[in-house]
């Protein structure tokens, strides 16, 4: 797994970067087999649905393309990358805010995630159906956050990095994250004790 | 869902995502609360059980790549037919704006002292060739060295260029 805020841009890298800023776009498929599978889970963590993620991870190798030249070789490419799918991603949430509000459309994510198919996460009496309703319920950047800490367990310091936000509001945000977890996890108990 | 004990279990809610926000075990009075209270118990296993319900199968796909690819390679296209088609107005243009009308202006301002028309009309092409030349030769040096990491990038395609040249 590629750590993004330690790992610099290594050669390999630096090559696949110069050809793309000399116009050659075949190496971004280089560049996307790197960083791929962890761009997609974050971006599926912000946005709590597969097909946007997909919409959104398009999107961010294209604007990667539009703007490569500007991109400094003595930096790490894996933040930058991340900082730009990030940005997509939160445009592509405000879209759809303002599309919902003109229309007055019922929000309605379809669900999430695949099963998993790791075990290695199979822990005690954990309801994952549960917990991925959790995560349904909760806002976008809060998904990212715990994504950030407690699945990719990025310091507090790496996440205010890469969300461009001040130490000090990384560690309220979290903390906002997972009290707001709580109150999800209370509205399903009352949901599912009123069904019952 | 289990009862919960109203402030009491507030109480050790607060604690539990303390514990979760320090990744630290839970201490003694809290883990024999977890023990007893089945409603802090199933809150605690929703809090720990988000990690997991975040997806953990492969969701970048050879079909992803292959689509994102092709979306690219039809964006480029786009990009550098865009570019031909852009290219004759702006030359255009820029002919006008960095000759056409300079000429003009020149012209008349020779021939207002002067009084010769197609002398004025090559001495104003003269002035303009040379300032043109003299002004994209300071460009080029100063994009070449004075220019940042722009500079360095135009300077290793050139070396690049005349490496291939050699070979």
């Amino acid at each position: 797994m590629i750590d993004l805020e330690k790992t610099p841009t290594i050669r390999a890298d630096i090559e696949l970067i110069r050809k793309l800023q000399a116009g050659d776009f075949q190496p971004a498929g280089m560049l996307m087999d790197r960083y791929g599978r962890d761009l997609m889970h974050y971006l599926a963590s912000i946005l709590n649905n597969r097909e946007k993620a997909e919409d959104v991870f398009q999107e961010t190798w294209s604007r990667v393309l539009q703007s490569i030249r500007r991109f400094d070789l003595s930096q790490p490419f894996g933040p930058w990358l991340f900082r730009i799918a990030r940005n997509v991603a939160y445009d592509q949430l405000r879209k759809e805010r303002r599309w919902r509000f003109r229309f007055l459309e019922p929000r309605e994510e379809t669900p999430v995630f695949e099963p998993s198919t790791g075990s290695g996460f199979d822990r005690q009496l954990i309801d994952r159906n549960l917990a991925r309703e959790l995560l349904a319920r909760l806002e976008p950047m809060y998904r990212e956050i715990l994504w950030l800490r407690f699945f990719k367990d990025r310091s507090y310091q790496e996440i205010a990095e890469l969300c461009h936000l001040p130490l000090g509001t990384v560690k309220t945000r979290l903390r906002r994250a997972l009290e707001r977890a709580g109150e999800a996890w209370e509205e399903i108990a009352g949901e599912t004790d009123a069904r019952k | 869902m289990p009862e919960s004990n109203g402030n009491n279990c507030k109480h050790y809610r607060e604690q539990l995502i303390e514990r979760l926000l320090e990744s630290e075990p839970a201490p003694g009075p809290l883990a024999d609360h977890l023990a007893a209270c089945p409603a802090c118990r199933s809150f605690w296993d929703a809090l720990t059980g988000v990690q997991p319900a975040f997806p953990q199968a492969d969701l970048y796909t050879p079909g992803l790549k292959y689509r994102t690819l092709k979306r690219l390679a039809g964006e480029v296209e786009q990009r550098d037919t865009g570019f031909l088609a852009l290219l004759i107005p702006v030359s255009f243009l820029s002919l006008l704006v960095w000759f056409a009308i300079p000429l003009v202006l020149f012209t008349w301002l020779f021939d207002y002292w002067l009084s010769r028309t197609w002398f004025s009309l090559l001495l104003s092409t003269l002035l303009l060739t040379t300032l043109g030349f003299v002004i994209g030769s300071l460009a080029f040096v100063w994009l070449i060295h004075g220019s940042g990491s722009g500079g360095d990038q135009l300077k290793s395609r050139i070396e690049e260029i005349l490496e291939e040249f050699h070979a």
